[in-house]
Formats: C-alpha cells, structure tokens, sequence
C-alpha cells in the first residue's frame, strides 16, 4: 500500500491506496483515509471523468493534471491538491522562503489593457491589467505588495487560467 | 404576404439552433454563418449551408452587418433571423435589411431606435398611461436639482450615469446626509467612465421583483400578451433562471401589466416579438423598465405554459401572415423554469473556457434543452458564456422544480466549469421554494463556500496519483523559488453589452 499526503491550503489528507484487482475497466482498490478502510471501485468514464463507488457510494469527479497540481470538481466544488507520496514523510528540510512571486491568470482570456511596467512598485490591490473574455471585462489586480520585474503579457495576448501575467519581487 | 422559403440565422450557439429548428418544422432551408472560430459549431453542421464571415472576434465577424447581408444575398435567403445578442437590437441591422430587399425578422428601425433609447422610451411609456418609476425626465447637473427631486419622489433614491448600462454607474443614496458625497463621487466616476457625467435620479424600488410580460404584435397592429414570466434570480444584473407564471402575480395584475404591455407597444408602433420589463415592488405596484426589441434567452418557459412556439409565430408575422391562434385560444397550463447554463465558474463566476471532454444531456418527463455545445467542441473566450438553457415543466411549481433538480442532476458537462452547481443551490433555498423572493436573492448564496465533498474529491486526486506513478516528492518543481499567486479579479466588471 502506497501512502500518499493531499493538501489543499490548509486542508490535509493522508490517504493510503493499494490496488486489489481490475475487472475490466473498473479497478478496485483499498484505501485508508485517515485512519479509515474503504473499498473504492474507480471507473475512468472519460479521460477526466472518474466514477467512484467509496463503499458503494457513488461519486463523479473531473480529475485533470495541470503542471504540479491535480484539479479537482465535485458537484460544483473545485480544488487544486498538491500530492506527495508519504513514504519519506516530510519534504526536504525547511525549505528556502521564496522572494519572487508570479501572479497567474485566474480566468482565461484576452489582454485588453496593461497598467504597470517594469520597475513599478505596486501596492496589494493595484491594478495590473484588463482580461476580457466572453463580453466580460475583468480588471486584475495584484493579491500582494512587490516591484515588478517581468511584464509577461502585452495587449493583443490570450492567456489560459495558471499563465504567468506578471512576475513581482 | 411574401412567402419565406430560406432564412438566414445571423448568430450562433444555442439561439442559432433554436431558430433553426423553427425553420426546419415550417419546411424552411436555414442558412448558417460561422467566424474561423466556429467552423467546427453545431450551429454549423445543423444547416443547410454556412457561410464564412471573418475571424473570432465578435467585431469582425458576428457583428458585422455586411457580412451579413452579403451571406443571406448570396444563399438567396429572403429573410435574416438575428437570434439574441450580436446585432439583434441594432436598428442599422433591420435598415441594410431594408435596402438589401431583405425581410429582417423583427421590429422595424424606427420601433427599436423608439424603444432602445431608455431616455425617449420612459417618456413615450408616461404618454401612453404606463407607470414609471418616478424620478428627472433629463440629465441633472446641479446638486439643488438633485436634491429637489430626490424630496419629490422620496428616499431612497439611485443616481445612474446617464451613458451608463448593465449596472454600473448606479448608486444608491438611502438618506438626505448622503445625497451630496455621493451626487459628487457619481458624477466624476461618470465623467471618467463614460466621458459623460450626466446623471438621472430616480427613486430605489427596495426589493423588487422583475418580471416582463411577452407580446407578439402582427405587421397589421393587432397585438396579443402571452402572460408574465418571472425573472428575479439575478447575479449583477444578469439572469439565471427565470419561471412562469409568477409566484407573484395574480388575475388582476396579470390583465393590468398585459394591457400596460400592449399599450406601450402600440404606443412604438412595435411589430413582431418583444418584451415589455416591469418592476414590482413589495406593495404589488409595478413600474416600466424597458422594451427588449428582441426574442428573449427565456422565451421557452412561456412557450412550454401556452403551447405557442414564438419563433415560428415570429417567421408568420415577418411573412405578413396572421400568428396562428389569437388570445382566446391562448391557456396558461401547470408551471415552467427555465435554467441557464453559463461556461462560468460556479462559485467565482469567472469565464471558463476549454474542450468539452464528456458531456450527456438530461432528458426524460417534462424536459427540454436548447444547447449549443457538443462533445470534442472548444468553448473558447470570444463569445457569450451562455452555451445551454434548460428548461423543465410541471403540472405545479412543485413538480417544475423537482423535474429541474432532477435534469441539472443528470446534466455532465465535463471540460468547462458551468453555473449548473449553483442553479441547484438555488432550487433548494427556502425562499425560492416559498416562491416569496425578489433581485437580492443570490446575494447570500454567492459567499457561501461549500466544502462538504473535499475528502471525495482528495481521494480522487490520490487515486490520480497512484495511476500516474510519477508523483514529485515535496510538490513544487521549481523548488519554492517562487511563490505562485493568481491575480485577483475586482469587482469592477463592464458586461459588453451586444
């Protein structure tokens, strides 16, 4: 059994998984959540939708991979994990704090307009930049204080949500 | 009468669809058009024959007059069907339909500059014994004028840009202390917004509810309501679901507010389908908004109550001839609501985009679905993020909304993220099911964050894991050089409004 530690801010799991059989498509497994034994049947519908049975009960999830990250929908309820296998327990010692930030893209969309330029020093809540996508303009701005020092995005750009817009010290 | 044999649709998605099938029952070729971004749309393969008319922006292509006057001359189509949105509402349209010999299924140019000006609407309501909501008839630009009419017509009061449109530029001023900060703060956010710092006041109807009445008017004047529909579940301005008849109004209000309908439309000179919208307020008073010169996103709800399919009645009033009951034979039977299904992040609203992996359509008793999408189709950031409506009949209120939850159950959209989890929010909330609700009720929803199924969802991602064998030990990849943030979104948000 592989043990594995989910983590989305500050939810945490540890989930254990061990594969029992397949029977065609569906692949049955024994899990321990938390502590918990259940018997989880997973059915992959489609290439991002999961059909689980966790002790019979039914649940449909979107699963897709984006770069570090797996994301998550269930009924209307979206969450980016981070999964690390358990096995060497804590990640390497204290990791060193970071003094950069990249600012990504909440929504997908089109660059109509951009506010700051390189060597600027911004406040959190000033504004970077105008998305428009599907009628909607949206004025982004930044979740925290810095100066900027790489304008990734020019008008004209199309950007997906996770692009780097804007990379801050 | 000028018999139509070939109809051009000049929009796309659902509403293209829509119209289309219209055509098909009445034996009538449709005609499709399509930006480079579409080719692959089911609008497309539905029709008989697509035209190209210019690259993905709406700009260039959608909204572009021309182009689409020369695709309907070219498949020698006798009329042009706009749909919603787009150029629907623009008066020039149903101009270069005219000098073209085309038949521009709608109002004439003259009905929708009449109704589309809000300003020269509200005073021709007033002239045809319409109530209003009462405030200035013209921009103010003083301070004693706005301070004079707000004691007129009684606090709370609204101060709306005059250029402004879908809900920004509003304010609400709810004590005479506060007229002058705010009067001050309008009027320089208008200037810089809109390059126009004229401001209307009006009195602020406090918990309204919006409900429209739906006319059809033939090309001789005779003009018939098909009854209310209401459409008070709202998020900044826009409609999620939308149910008729109105919990809301009975007998009486239903005849006051059709015949208030009607005579406004006279009043125009308005032709083909429109919408007269109303507020009501809490004492059963209802005031005019405005006219939607156009077919509306919720028109099936009061299709599936009256049994008239507005789109072919549309097609018969263009064509000159008579719609095909007259008000006696319209009923009004059990209860519809309709959903609408936006590409948008059900918690943040947000557009979301991308390929439709995996999608199955609800069906079954009492169930119908006008979407636009189709398994393997992109959905990408040029367009309305409506890409569905569902709608669902009962014999009662009850058994329609029972039916809704059931099909937004049995809805999978996989690929996008859609509204569909926060229309079942709704479905279940006390005061949607008492029936006794108005615009703010998605207010309280909107900052709820439910997180009842993470563990599942948790188990999912580890299961994902598993089968991917490659999971990076300590997460990050670029080993927390950089923190990653997404930027946030204001508040700030200007809808286009085509």
């Amino acid at each position: 059994m592989k043990e594995f530690v989910v983590e989305a801010g500050d939810r945490s799991f540890r989930i254990g998984v061990g594969k029992l059989k397949e029977h065609g498509p569906e692949q049955l497994y024994e899990v321990v959540m938390e502590g918990e034994k259940k018997l989880v049947s997973a059915v992959s519908v489609s290439p991002a939708h999961l059909s689980l049975l966790v002790d019979n009960l039914s649940h449909n999830v979107e699963v897709r991979r984006e770069g570090e990250y797996y994301l998550v929908s269930i009924e209307g309820e979206n969450y980016s994990f981070l999964v690390r296998e358990a096995a060497g327990t804590a990640p390497a010692a204290t990791p060193p704090v970071p003094t950069e930030a990249v600012i990504t893209a909440p929504m997908p969309g089109m660059v109509i307009e951009v506010f700051i330029r390189p060597g600027d020093k911004i406040d959190p809540n000033a504004k970077l930049l105008v998305l428009e996508a599907m009628k909607m303009q949206n004025e982004i701005s930044s979740p925290r204080k810095g100066e900027i020092i790489r304008v990734s995005v020019k008008p004209g750009d199309s950007v997906k949500v996770g692009d780097e817009l804007v990379l801050i010290s | 009468m000028s018999r139509i044999s070939k109809i051009l649709v000049a929009n796309r998605g659902e509403i293209a669809l829509r119209v289309m099938r219209a055509c098909r029952e009445l034996g009538i070729a449709p005609v499709a058009v399509f930006s480079r971004a579409d080719r692959a749309a089911r609008h497309v393969r539905y029709a008989d024959e697509a035209y190209k008319i210019g690259p993905a922006p709406s700009t260039e292509s959608y909204l572009r007059i021309d182009r689409m006057v020369g695709a309907a001359k070219e498949s020698n189509c006798q009329a042009i069907h706009p749909g919603y949105g787009f150029l629907a509402e623009n008066p020039d349209f149903p101009r270069a339909c005219a000098e073209a010999g085309l038949i521009f299924i709608g109002p004439s140019e003259e009905a929708m500059r009449k109704v589309g000006d809000k300003t020269r609407a509200k005073k021709l309501a007033e002239e045809a014994g319409v109530p209003t909501i009462p405030g200035t008839s013209d921009a103010i630009g003083e301070l004693f004028q706005a301070s004079r009419a707000a004691d007129e017509v009684g606090y709370p009061v609204l101060l709306k840009a005059a250029a402004g449109g879908g809900g920004k530029g509003v304010r609400v001023v709810s004590h005479p202390d506060q007229l002058a900060p705010i009067y001050d703060r309008a009027r320089s956010e208008a200037a810089a917004a809109f390059n126009n710092p004229g401001i209307y006041l009006e009195k602020f109807i406090t918990a309204p509810r919006h409900i429209e009445i739906q006319v059809l008017v033939e090309s001789d004047g005779r003009a018939v309501h098909l009854n209310e529909r209401e459409c008070s579940v709202q998020r900044r301005y826009q409609k999620l679901i939308e149910e008729a008849p109105s919990p809301a109004v009975d007998e009486k209000l239903r005849r006051e507010m059709g015949e208030a309908a009607l005579r406004f439309a006279r009043a125009v000179g308005y032709t083909n389908a429109g919408t007269v919208e109303f507020l009501l307020d809490q004492s059963g008073k209802f005031y005019f908004c405005e006219m939607n010169a156009r077919l509306q996103v919720e028109h099936p709800v009061t299709e599936l109550l009256t049994g008239v399919d507005i789109v072919k009645e549309q097609i018969r009033i263009a064509e000159g001839s008579p719609t095909s009951f007259t008000r006696e034979d319209i009923g009004s039977r059990g209860w519809a609501i309709e959903c609408r299904i936006y590409a948008e992040d059900p918690l943040t609203f947000l557009p979301s985009t991308g390929k439709i992996i995996e999608m199955i359509e609800p069906s079954g008793p009492g169930i119908r679905l006008e979407s636009g999408i189709s398994e393997g189709e992109e959905v990408t950031i040029h367009y309305d993020p409506l890409v569905a409506k569902l709608a669902a009949w009962g014999s009662d209120r009850q058994e329609a909304i029972a039916r809704m939850e059931r099909a937004l159950k049995e809805y999978v959209i996989i690929g996008i993220r859609t509204t569909i989890p926060f229309h079942l929010r709704i479905l279940r909330h006390p005061r949607f099911l008492s029936g006794h609700y108005h615009t703010a009720i998605t207010e309280g929803l909107e900052k709820e964050r439910p997180g009842g199924r993470i563990a599942a969802a948790a188990l999912a991602a580890a299961l994902a894991a598993e089968g991917e064998q490659r999971v990076k030990l300590g997460g990050s990849p670029d080993g927390m050089k950089r923190w990653r943030l997404a930027g946030r979104v204001d508040e700030g948000i200007r809808r286009r409004s085509w």
